[in-house]
């Protein structure tokens, strides 16, 4: 995530118009919780039900979903900017701890952290990597687990003062 | 693993746009509304567009390996209705909407709020009931600057496959 960066490509302006939008992807690798803000999410079936992120190629998040097999996609509401801007940088945590950034967390299930001020969760394993040539991983996950914690409305990148630039993570 | 209403409804939340795709089949010019399409790369520019596999537009992509994705504009809910029933075009127009092609032979409609054309760099998921298009981003234009795209969330319609 970053600031607003300069348009340079009429490509750029039509892609912006995809309305993606904003979640913390979370996922514990052996003693290590990793969570990190992401956009580029979309379901892609519905039986089995299949969700696809992706997440920046050599990152340390998209390693960690790699090998941890699993991940969560917590859902913010429109209200939670604070929250969404905390996770900018991917942030990692002790496995067992109860907080990150100030936020609860608690492990799922199958040992998949989620942030509870999120209003709803989803719980992936991981399916397949999808080839791709391009900088982000495509990673195709099969919906295990979901909760609701109250209504809300999701946040959209367009209505927050950021775009995806790619350039939170090194 | 949880109830399949409670997935369903938190799929729903997801933000989604709308979009006509458009492409030729051997029949002719054929364009549908889709929903699911994401941004995938930066460099080289790509986007990830799911289809259901076996409908009209799904052939033609794959057939053609090539398509336009439309952007529907925020008051253009006609537009992406006229595309509900992936029509064949005929005579310069499909749905009702004129088309003119580009250099490679993808069909563009001219109402749309901005448009992409893609070239099919991959055809996946071979687990699901979508084909995932991974296509790179040969051209595109946004004919009224400013605009603003419509938000499947804004509108009376789910995506239901």
């Amino acid at each position: 995530m970053s600031p607003e960066i300069p348009v340079t490509d009429v490509r750029s302006d039509a892609m912006r118009l995809l309305s993606n939008g904003l979640y913390v992807l979370t996922a514990c690798l052996s003693d290590t919780i990793h969570a990190a803000t992401i956009s580029w999410v979309s379901q892609v079936s519905f039986e089995p039900p299949l969700v696809m992120v992706a997440l920046q190629r050599n990152s340390h998040l998209a390693h960690a979903v790699r090998k941890a097999h699993r991940y969560a996609v917590n859902i913010l509401d429109v209200d939670q900017e604070t929250l969404a801007e905390k996770f900018f940088a991917h942030l990692t945590a002790p496995a067992g701890e109860q907080t990150l950034a100030g936020h609860a967390i608690r492990g799922s299930a199958a040992h998949c952290p989620l942030i509870t001020d999120a209003m709803a969760w989803l719980e992936c394993r991981l399916a397949a990597e999808l080839p791709s040539p391009g900088d982000h991983s495509l990673l195709l996950g099969e919906v295990t687990g979901a909760g609701i914690r109250r209504p809300g409305t999701p946040m959209v990148l367009w209505e927050t003062p950021w775009s995806y630039g790619g350039l939170s993570e090194s | 693993m949880s109830e399949p209403d409670t997935i369903k409804s938190i799929l729903r939340m997801f933000n989604y746009g709308l979009f006509v795709a458009a492409s030729t089949s051997p029949d002719g010019p054929r364009a549908a509304t889709v929903s699911w399409a994401t941004q995938a790369s930066f460099e080289p520019k790509l986007i990830a567009v799911a289809m259901r596999k076996g409908t009209a537009i799904c052939e033609a992509v794959q057939a053609s390996q090539r398509f336009a994705l439309h952007v529907v504009g925020a008051h253009q809910a006609d537009f992406a209705k006229a595309f509900f029933k992936a029509p064949l075009g005929a005579d310069g127009e499909i749905g009702g909407y004129r088309y003119g092609l580009s250099e490679r032979g993808v069909p563009i409609l001219g109402a749309a709020a901005g448009w992409l054309e893609c070239e099919v760099v991959e055809e996946v998921n071979r687990s699901g009931d979508h084909a995932i298009f991974i296509a790179s981003i040969v051209d595109g234009d946004v004919p009224v600057p400013g605009v603003e795209a419509l938000a499947l969330r804004d509108t009376p319609w789910h995506y239901g496959g």
